[in-house]
């Protein structure tokens, strides 16, 4: 009986369960795995350093043309990882929206299929 | 911990209006306000329940994922065919063309799995801080936490690793199928047979199933007592909880659970102490466990946080510049955490703080001084690791840690290019802007001149480049070193000095439980705790060169080794082990080492007696008085024992500490003599302690430093100066001793006996007065010896004991004694056997007997008598081997 309780009639609490999980406590956890990513990649391209170090000159070059040269060479490297942080970002963003979409996606193929002679296939 | 915990248990007997307060929950305790809950089934079905519904879940999950991916991979590929190739449908079997899942269906199937893996992974649940920060709420029921927390309750259930949880279900299980309540018993009973604790019981060498027999036949057998042994059971789950909670531990592991049922009920001690184990050190062996487990989740955190280090030349933002020369002649230490290279760095956390401190407050070099093998590179090291992690001060971050051995700067035959290298790495070190230096053994700078004469010394070199460009730098050196080299020199000015101390037996114990199994896996042995302890106690008393825990882990190398060779892999280490390789080190009998110095002890006066005639009431004395000095709980924090042996010359008092030498340390060549009229002035203390400044020249810290287990014989104290008898003053209360470069001296293992015929002449006089032993001696005291010694001194000694004069009698059995010497001697060196007759013994002790000097002038007749004749026979060659020589009364020679 208890085995029963904790298989099948779990399953089925599941099942119905998803839909009301799904937008509470799963988009709480997608939100969170948005925020802890796009956070990990901020830090992963060192963003924060190099902005911090933007008028230190690289390589302890410290004349003025290592100074222009570094100043240029950094503006490059903050542009060229602030671009790279964006596109990481964008994607994480797009699975983060597709979270709310599918389930809505989901309804609508269904009735797309179900009233009308679209066929998925061919 | 040791107060009980207030617990609200379930009373599951009432079916109606309690239980549906309890929410489901079996026992729960409030602390501060939040309510913590037992509130996992623990019935036979639901477990059992539960055990099937993880594996129907993993299939459910597994079949699901598959139908998800085929069905995607069916639908991918169909479209693909039509889009790219439509005339290749027709290859395509009709059936899979026909039967597929709708993509909305797929998309739910999806969504389901996903929302199943993702409750599983968000139900881990660690255990709650606050549950150990704050006192627990007395006096709460079910229906007040019911009301106030409306049944969100924290689940504690949740917080127990897979293994515990396991163990516990089972012992409910267990205690279920054989019709008893689920109690503390049972629940410890099946405890013992996890791997966990079996991995406990074989350190201690008791055998697991033995031990579980033992247990059982003691606690579960029919009619044992078990009331409350339920709630006791509860108790545990709650300790067990708030212990995980207290130190930090994310999950109750198997080890807390132990733990708790050795804290909630003392018997369980009582048990272990039967089968020869001190619920002490059972304890400590469990917390070895827990550390180390402790340390393993550390690890794994560093490790996660390491990842991000940059160890490039450059740094992160590649401010830095390549440094190839210290590359090649450093080591980069941040590298070698971050990769796990680095031992890890126990305990330590204040050494490292006030580092941090100094570099935060301004200083820009810090000199970590310490005894040779105290830990000054791992706190280094664990510098290196914070910097990994990035938990260090602004000035330290996005650095690297280099070590340089001061070594490798001197190297070569010119000092020019000491200074040359020197500059270089200074000046690398510089322009990088992002290397930290630690310089080891920087006495090596010290007196090293450039040039010749007054030119500059290189550390002059270093302390101005370090002024001038602000590199932050450590450097580590010994204590002595610091004394005589480096203190007022311009670097020692300017460095903040950070001492580091040898670190206590207990810390000590951790730093090599967290070695230990590096070593058992190298060499495939594997530690009893005893012997790991053992190492610890063994390398303080006897390896005084070193410091711990340096020494300590030495030694436990080397009995890994000597277990290894001498009786194969997969063996224990035990204590003894450890003692003979002490022995085998520093030559110190292994008896002495291992044997049970209680027994020594109660044996000791048959022991002397065997050597030392007569005198029974001052050996019974200096046996009493070694047997109350051992009792005594001074916790090794003096000598041994300290006595004052008074009496006239010749009556056996140096040979009572020639016998104690040898029973106690071993051997009589175990004693190291002073003879205390050689220090008569007040000067002579430098010879004793050593010429300030000068390392080695004292003659006693030296002999006690390289020798430290042994007996220290000072003949003729009372001739010694005032002032020296100061310095002994505090070696007899203190056990140690500061030598004139500042090294401490441990006198601890000593056994320290001071002569003196103070008073010989009023012992004669009162003996042949015929007084007693007894108040001749509070005669010496009261009177004689206070013309010599003052009475702060007197009593410090242990015991003051009064040698009388010898009779004829006794003078007779000392020359039995020498003669038997003789007799061995000639046996075993010659083979030709020696008899003395009855007689002619008398007539010899007769002969050298004198009331003054004791026995000393029957050595003089002896050799006269019979050395002298014996001597005259052998050189003439008059007897062979196996021949037995005579002598009889008046020199009479017969050879046999």
């Amino acid at each position: 009986m208890m085995a029963l309780k904790y298989t099948l009639i779990a399953l089925i609490k599941d099942i119905l369960y998803l839909p009301v999980w799904w937008y509470t406590r799963g988009t709480v956890f997608i939100y969170k795995w948005l925020v802890n990513t796009s956070v990990s990649t901020w830090k992963q391209m060192g963003l924060a350093v190099w902005i911090k170090n933007l008028f230190v000159p690289m390589f302890q070059q410290y004349d003025w043309q290592g100074r222009i040269i570094s100043f240029f060479m950094r503006l490059v490297q903050i542009i060229g990882r602030f671009i790279g942080f964006v596109i990481m970002f964008a994607i994480y963003l797009v699975i983060f929206l597709a979270w709310f979409i599918l389930p809505a996606f989901a309804v609508y193929l269904f009735l797309q299929t179900t009233f009308n002679t679209y066929t998925p296939l061919i | 911990m040791e107060e009980k915990v207030p617990l609200l248990i379930c009373d599951k007997s009432d079916e109606g209006h309690i239980r549906k307060a309890c929410r489901g929950s079996w026992m729960g305790f409030s602390v501060h306000h939040h309510f913590f809950a037992w509130q996992r089934d623990l019935s036979d079905e639901a477990i059992k329940g539960r055990r099937i519904a993880e594996i129907f879940d993993s299939i459910v999950n597994f079949v699901l994922m598959l139908v998800g991916v085929v069905g995607l991979l069916h639908m991918g590929i169909l479209k693909l065919i039509n889009f790219y190739v439509p005339e290749y449908l027709e290859y395509v079997p009709g059936i899979l063309q026909k039967i597929y899942i709708p993509l909305w269906l797929l998309i739910i199937i999806i969504m389901f799995v996903m929302s199943r893996l993702v409750r599983t992974a968000l139900t881990i649940e660690f255990v709650k801080k606050e549950a150990a920060d704050h006192p627990y709420d007395d006096g709460v029921s079910w229906e007040s936490v019911a009301k106030y927390h409306h049944g969100a309750f924290n689940n504690i259930a949740y917080a127990f690793a897979p293994r515990a949880m396991v163990a516990f279900e089972e012992a409910a299980l267990k205690s279920h199928k054989a019709g008893v309540e689920f109690s503390l018993y049972t629940l410890f009973e099946h405890l013992l047979e996890t791997p966990d604790v079996k991995s406990i019981l074989i350190r201690f060498e008791l055998p697991p199933d033995q031990v579980v027999r033992a247990f059982h036949d003691k606690f579960l057998s029919e009619g044992a007592d078990h009331a409350g042994a339920n709630g006791a059971m509860w108790q545990t789950i709650a300790k067990a909880y708030l212990d995980a909670a207290e130190n930090d531990d994310p999950k109750v592991t198997v080890f807390h659970l132990f733990d708790a049922c050795l804290m909630v009920d003392p018997k369980f001690g009582e048990f272990f102490e039967q089968l020869g184990v001190q619920p002490k050190v059972l304890d400590n062996g469990v917390q070895w466990f827990r550390f180390m487990n402790h340390l393993s989740g550390e690890m794994r955190s560093f490790r996660r946080a390491a990842f991000r280090k940059n160890t490039s030349d450059t740094g992160a933002a590649m401010t830095g510049l390549a440094t190839p020369l210290l590359n090649s002649i450093g080591e980069d230490l941040t590298k070698a955490a971050k990769f796990g290279y680095l031992p890890v760095t126990v305990g330590r956390t204040s050494e490292i703080g006030s580092m941090l401190r100094a570099f935060e407050s301004g200083a820009s070099s810090v000199i970590l001084t310490g005894q040779q093998g105290v830990g000054k590179m791992s706190i280094v090291e664990g510098l290196a690791e914070r910097m990994v992690t990035e938990d260090v001060p602004e000035i330290l971050k996005d650095k690297r840690l280099i070590r340089v051995p001061i070594t490798h700067i001197v190297s070569g035959s010119d000092p020019g290019q000491y200074q040359q290298r020197l500059m270089q790495v200074m000046v690398e070190a510089v322009r990088s802007g992002n290397t930290v230096l630690a310089f080891e053994g920087i006495e090596g700078l010290f007196g090293v001149r450039v040039g010749g004469g007054t030119s500059q010394d290189l550390s002059d070199t270093l302390a101005e480049l370090l002024e001038k460009t602000r590199l932050t730098a450590i450097a580590t050196t010994t204590n002595e070193a610091f004394r005589t080299a480096i203190s007022g020199t311009r670097f020692g000015s300017m460095a903040t000095k950070l001492e580091v101390n040898q670190v206590e037996d207990n810390d000590a114990i951790q730093i090599l439980e967290s070695r230990v199994f590096n070593i058992e896996a190298h060499h495939t042995v594997y530690f009893t705790y005893r012997a790991i302890e053992q190492c610890v106690t063994m390398a303080r008393r006897f390896l005084q060169d070193e410091a711990l825990p340096e020494n300590a882990i030495k030694l436990m190398q080397e009995t890994a080794v000597y277990v290894r060779n001498k009786r194969g892999a997969n063996q224990l280490v035990r204590a003894e082990d450890v003692g003979f390789v002490i022995t085998e080190k520093t030559n110190i009998p292994t008896e002495a080492v291992n044997q049970d110095e209680k027994d020594k002890l109660l044996r000791l006066e048959d022991i002397m007696h065997e050597r030392v005639v007569g005198q029974d009431e001052a050996v019974k004395a200096v046996s009493a008085a070694l047997r109350r000095a051992r009792a005594d709980l001074s916790g090794g924090k003096r000598p041994i024992a300290n006595f004052l042996f008074l009496g006239p010359t010749g009556v056996g008092k140096t040979e009572t500490a020639k016998t104690l030498a040898e029973v106690y340390f071993g051997g009589e060549d175990r004693m190291t003599r002073f003879d205390m009229s050689e220090f008569q002035d007040a000067q002579s203390i430098y010879r004793l302690i050593g010429q300030p400044g000068q390392q080695g020249t004292g003659l006693l810290t030296e002999a006690i430093r390289q020798n430290p287990f042994t007996l220290l014989l000072l003949d003729e104290f009372e001739k010694a100066d005032a002032s020296l008898l100061n310095v002994f003053l505090q070696i007899f209360d203190d056990g140690r001793v500061t030598d004139s470069v500042g090294r401490v001296v441990d006198f601890t293992n000593t056994i320290i006996i001071c002569t003196s015929n103070a008073g010989s002449n009023y012992i004669q006089d009162e003996v042949k007065a015929g007084t007693g032993t007894e108040i001749i001696k509070q005669g010496l005291l009261d009177q004689e010896l206070k013309k010599y010694f003052r009475p702060e001194l007197i009593n410090r000694f242990d015991g003051v004991i009064v040698y009388t004069p010898l009779n004829e009698e006794q003078i007779e059995d000392i020359a039995h004694l020498m003669i038997g010497g003789i007799e061995k001697r000639l046996y075993e060196q010659k083979g030709i056997n020696l008899d003395v007759t009855e007689r002619a013994v008398a007539q010899l002790a007769i002969k050298g007997y004198s009331p003054e000097f004791g026995a000393r002038p029957m050595r003089r007749v002896i050799q006269s008598d019979i050395e002298d004749v014996l001597a005259n026979i052998l050189l003439e060659g008059r007897v062979q081997r196996n021949q037995t020589i005579v002598i009889d009364v008046d020199g009479a020679v017969n050879i046999e």
